[in-house]
């Protein structure tokens, strides 16, 4: 049924690379002279509010892409605060917009930087300096326009680099993706630098060649009904559900919401995490930390202990999955070779027990134990989805366990879940009880949210298809039968050449270089420069602080000061963490100062321009446009239609344009869907239907059963230890356990902070004041250390740290703490702004925080699962 | 006309700090005469949230304690005012005025709770209004609407007395006599854990019953330790002697604890 040319069914997730948003929209709080009356709920009370309109002030549908849509006032031609939109609460970014709009930090005018002209001589030496001159318009787009001919005369299109950034921006016109996609295009293409596989991590490769899914079924589609009707409790293993759908998903509060629900309902809650996280605080009736990269161990004993003790679904492993014992495991597989000889030690002389466990995980024995009792006890959902384990070194070791130890449970019976936390109401998610995905698609009608899915997919890694988000067949199942998302797509890209971009720096700087990628079951290698085609010689980067996403940073700023790569451009609203290293900068303008439309749960929004452009900011249209029109393609780009135009036409492709005019739709700002009477919520993916009837057709994998003892691995890549057969725990390349230990003895977690989407808003005072450590006048990024690691090093709560190892070194504010298991420390990534001692130079101690510099950039052998997460160092306190 | 009064309920909170930055975002660059000038971009929270830290590894509580002003009957920094530059509305709001306050720092320090901030720049010494000015228009303050979790209700003192009593709603540090008219749902008080291990199998004991005396007043409150071993013991009070016993399986155990602080009595063999 969901099968896929491949084999395998690319179902589920949204990974990096996505965000969202969109602008805003004029409108009055009132007709003139009206009064509006409206109610404002809140959980605890009603109050009837009169809204008497001010004269001067408009309110306006902004659309943060991040969370939704807010309600924008302006005043005076300013923006001056923002409101709930529909009682849909504002998340911390919704405040901060208008302080983003008003930044110091935007870029206010064209910048050269000094030094640099046209021709492909200049010295690069000076890339990162931040030392910039104030250009005009004119001269930026020719010097612009020449390089780019320059370029492509001299090595052809295939020259041109083009990265999306990660969740930069991606709103329904003004998509710098699909606008750069655009341009390129018609200019005859470009080599893409795709993003693909730290959001999920092992998700997408192992557990798509596990159970044909990358983790999707522990989202949407009635997974809350399912947990919330059903689970007795839910196990979350390394994985923040509070936080991270809020600034991952577009979520909202609904995750929390429904979290808290869940507690007051007598739901137990275990947290399995090297942190005390904020969902932790907040849910835990159990807090049981763990050593990062050893969670495999702990899994293995549980297995163990529900073996031994009788207290699994036999009938379920033999009808369900393959490979569990003996007697299970697919035809050619050697003796000794199942999951249960493996964890029984039959196979390696090693009983994974809980007692074995425990030196390594730091988990006692007895907690094991007693949690895999009250687990096979009672209906338990398990969450382990928001990256976590799953972007560890063997975080694909971790997602197969994860699985398994679903299926010793049954995985599908009424309240066994994979279960994210949940979703929605975002512009690609419906409020979790109404089933998941996009809400009017699921009755078989476009809203904008397919254009979203439009826009996102035509940036895509080499197979990786955006259907996956909303696959066809999904919207078959949900009844939305005959949809086509895809049929916007204007220009493909001519070039097929990639480079992945965890694989940039050696690209740039060592080329040629190769790497497998997996995805779906299907392996493909990949080659740079591919044959035909030329190195990068030229790279766009298109804002949202790409450099500070990435991992092993240090590699990424020797590529950026090579001279092969002889232009540099970057348009951004703001001087970001690589802004400096480009060669021009144009300021584009943030989403208060342009039109767009986008959506979010069963509002469909048009989102009106705020205020004039602010300082020379122009929008990516108008750049672009301006640019096709010097290199002689604008017909092509614009195909004679102005903003305006394009969103009308976006209007007039979604069903929405059939209950309101266009005009009526801009000035009121939003139109809002019913929800069928007769319309009934999906159910989970995995449900009592497969537990009952495991139809091979369901899952998509090549056996069609859940292979724990994975043929997909076994065929491709036989004898690759990272890849064994069935999951294993295997010593991870640094930390707890490994040869670097000594060395480096403090494990570095990196999670997803409230305070910041990836690298953006992190450089907003708003949300600095609440997390960074202020010493001498420089606010230092928190890093939290146990009081006993910090006691071992004489660190006090306030000091300036040093963390280092041999990729480099990051300088931080100490936060001492009790809620981090010693042996680990913990920071959020993405810090901004990178805050070189020596700027410009690469491996310079760095003040911001910018963890991502001594973080390894792993790819786990031929299977190409990402791990961006692995990071060992050594702390000490900083005398500098 | 009612009389104000704020009830938070730190057992909803989640610490997402929307509703510090929901400030911000009403009040910077924005003035509302005659209550309030502008808050400036950094450096001052009218709305603060404080994360309480309790225990030690691995039995540790973490709670954010919102904090505004408490708008005190017996407010401090109204005694230490000039030339009426504070003063308390007949609803209950007490309102620094934003021009006659000028020049007067002794007023941040005046109060007890940290609330007020003086303006170097300006020299106005600011905080909470209750957001008055959206009060007067009906509209929900701030914090109150931002808060997805429906920690923190506003209302006349008369109808949230019920809520403020049933609930235990206390005013935070009452022994300052500020008279405040903001209350907390589940402060956090003092606790005794600890994890109970049966010393035959090793394996975590549950079902041991802990009974907490206070060596005082005699009175006592009892738990069981869960699945897990675990036991707290919450809602004691720091400077006290507590006797903690527990009894399993015929066996019984008494521990005493002095208790400065939360204490982790950390695994127990039974």
């Amino acid at each position: 049924m969901l099968k896929t040319t491949a084999g395998l069914v690319v179902a589920g997730a949204i990974g990096v690379g996505l965000g969202y948003g969109a602008s805003e929209l004029l409108r009055p709080t009132a007709p003139p002279g009206g009064v509006v009356t409206e109610t404002v709920t809140t959980a605890s009370q009603t109050v009837a509010t009169t809204v008497t309109p001010v004269e001067e002030e408009k309110r306006y549908v902004g659309m943060n892409k991040e969370s939704g849509a807010t309600w924008m006032y302006v005043k005076n031609g300013r923006v001056t605060r923002t409101e709930n939109f529909m009682g849909i609460h504002n998340s911390l970014f919704h405040c901060v917009e208008r302080r983003r709009l008003y930044s110091p930090n935007r870029v206010k005018y064209p910048m050269k930087r000094v030094g640099w002209e046209p021709g492909g001589k200049s010295s690069v030496a000076n890339r990162g300096k931040g030392e910039f001159v104030r250009i005009s318009w004119d001269e930026a787009f020719d010097s612009i326009a020449t390089e780019l001919k320059r370029i492509k005369e001299k090595y052809g299109p295939s020259a041109f680099l083009f990265t999306p950034g990660t969740h930069a921006d991606s709103w329904y016109f003004h998509c710098k993706y699909l606008l750069a996609h655009d341009f390129f295009s018609y200019y005859g293409g470009y080599t893409t630098v795709f993003n693909d596989g730290y959001s999920w991590g092992a998700w997408r490769t192992s557990g798509t060649a596990t159970f044909g899914f990358d983790g999707a079924p522990g989202g949407g589609q009635g997974i809350g009904g399912d947990v919330e009707n059903n689970s007795k409790m839910i196990v979350f293993w390394s994985t923040n559900p509070m936080v991270t759908p809020m600034v991952a998903m577009c979520a909202g509060y609904e995750a929390g919401k429904q979290l808290v629900r869940l507690k007051k309902k007598g739901v137990k809650m275990v947290f399995i995490d090297p942190h005390l996280s904020d969902s932790a605080k907040k849910l835990a009736d159990k807090w049981i930390p763990i050593a990062p990269q050893t969670e495999e161990a702990m899994a293995l004993a549980i297995a163990y202990v529900w073996i031994t003790e009788g207290t699994y679904d036999k009938w379920y492993l033999e009808t369900h999955t393959i490979g569990f014992d003996e007697e299970h495991l697919p035809p050619g597989a050697p003796p000794k070779a199942s999951f249960k000889s493996y964890v029984l030690g039959v196979q390696d002389g090693v009983a994974k027990t809980p007692e074995w466990a425990e030196p390594i995980c730091g988990v006692p024995a007895r907690t094991i134990k007693a949690l895999a009792r009250e687990w096979a006890s009672k209906p338990t959902a398990l969450s382990a989805a928001w990256g976590g384990a799953a972007r560890h070194s063997n975080g694909g070791q971790w997602v197969r366990l994860m699985l398994t130890l679903l299926s010793m449970q049954g995985y599908g019976k009424p309240g066994v879940q994979l279960y994210w936390g949940t979703v929605g109401p975002s512009m690609f998610h419906a409020p979790y009880e109404r089933g998941g995905y996009p809400w009017p698609l699921q009755w078989g009608k476009r809203n904008m949210s397919a254009v979203f899915h439009n826009t996102t997919g035509l940036i895509s890694s080499p197979n990786y298809t955006f259907s996956h988000i909303v696959p066809k067949e999904f919207l078959d199942i949900l009844g939305a039968k005959g949809q086509t998302l895809f049929d916007v797509a204007r220009v493909s890209n001519p070039v097929t050449q990639y480079i992945r971009d965890l694989w940039l720096p050696e690209s740039i700087l060592n080329p040629p270089t190769s790497w497998s990628h997996n995805q779906g079951g299907v392996h493909m290698e990949f080659h740079y420069p591919e044959k035909g085609y030329s190195e990068g010689k030229s790279i766009l980067l298109a804002g949202g602080s790409y450099l500070t996403k990435h991992v092993n940073t240090n590699k990424f700023i020797d590529a950026f000061q090579s001279p092969k790569l002889e232009f540099i451009w970057c348009i951004d609203p703001w001087w970001e963490s690589d802004t400096g290293f480009a060669d021009i900068v144009l300021p584009a303008v943030t989403n208060l100062e342009r039109n767009d439309v986008s959506c979010i749960g069963l509002y469909d929004v048009y989102s009106t321009k705020c205020v004039d452009n602010l300082w020379e900011s122009k929008s990516d249209w108008d750049i672009f446009t301006e640019l096709s029109e010097r290199l002689g393609f604008k017909e092509k780009f614009t195909e004679g239609l102005d903003e305006d135009g394009w969103l009308k036409r976006i209007f007039d492709y979604v069903d929405t344009s059939k209950y309101i005019s266009w005009e009526e739709f801009k000035s009121r700002g939003y139109y809002k869907w019913e929800v069928p009477n007769d319309w009934v919520p999906p159910p989970p993916i995995i449900d009592s239907r497969f537990y009952q009837d495991p139809d091979p057709r369901w899952l998509g994998t090549e056996s069609g059963k859940i292979e724990i003892y994975c043929r997909t691995m076994s065929k491709l890549y036989p004898d690759d230890p990272e890849v064994p057969p069935i999951p294993k725990y295997i010593v991870p390349p640094e930390g707890r356990g490994s040869p670097l230990e000594k060395k480096y003895p403090l494990y570095v977690m990196t999670p997803h902070t409230k305070f910041a989407y990836h690298a953006s808003y992190q450089l907003e005072s708003w949300l600095r004041d609440e997390y960074k450590v202020k010493v001498g006048g420089f606010e230092y990024q928190p890093m939290f250390i146990s009081r006993k690691d910090a006691d071992a090093r004489d660190i006090k709560d306030g000091d300036i740290v040093r963390a280092f190892n041999d990729r480099g070194e990051v300088l931080f504010g100490a936060r001492v703490t009790e809620k981090i298991m010693p042996g680990v420390v913990a920071t959020w990534y993405g810090s901004q702004p990178y805050s070189p001692v020596e700027p410009g130079k690469p491996y310079s101690l760095d003040r911001g925080g910018l963890i991502n510099l001594i973080t390894r950039g792993y790819l786990v052998s031929k299977f190409d699962t990402q791990s961006c997460t692995t990071c060992a160092a050594q702390v000490e306190r900083w005398r500098g | 006309m009612p009389k104000y009064a704020m009830v938070i309920d730190l057992t909803a909170c989640t610490d997402c700090r929307c509703c510090v930055v929901q400030c911000k975002d009403e009040f910077v660059d924005n003035d509302y005469p005659p209550y309030s000038a502008a808050m400036p971009d950094s450096g001052q929270k009218w709305m603060r949230i404080e994360e309480v830290e309790r225990g030690t590894f691995p039995k540790v509580r973490l709670q954010g304690i919102p904090i505004l002003c408490q708008m005190c009957d017996n407010a401090p920094c109204m005694a230490a005012a000039t030339g009426g530059a504070i003063y308390k509305r007949p609803d209950g709001i007490v309102v620094i005025d934003p021009d006659k306050s000028v020049g007067q720092k002794q007023l941040a320090a005046s109060c007890p709770y940290g609330v007020i901030y003086y303006n170097e720049e300006t020299g106005i010494p600011q905080k909470c209004t209750f957001c008055v000015h959206r009060l007067e228009k009906n509209k929900l303050p701030r914090c109150v609407d931002a808060c997805a979790y429906g920690a923190i209700t506003i209302g006349d003192y008369e109808n949230l007395s019920k809520t403020i009593e049933e609930k235990g709603a206390v005013p935070l540090h009452p022994e300052y006599g500020t008279q405040n008219r903001v209350y907390y749902i589940g402060l956090p008080k003092t606790f005794i854990a600890g994890a109970l291990v049966d010393s035959k199998t090793g394996d975590c004991l549950e079902g041991a019953v802990l009974t907490v005396k206070d060596l005082a007043t005699g009175a006592t409150v009892a738990t069981e330790s869960d699945v897990f071993g675990d036991f707290w013991l919450d809602g004691l009070e720091a400077k006290k002697t507590y006797e903690v016993t527990i009894r399993a399986a015929g066996k019984t155990k008494t521990i005493s604890v002095s208790l400065d602080t939360d204490r982790n009595l950390g695994d127990i063999q039974l």
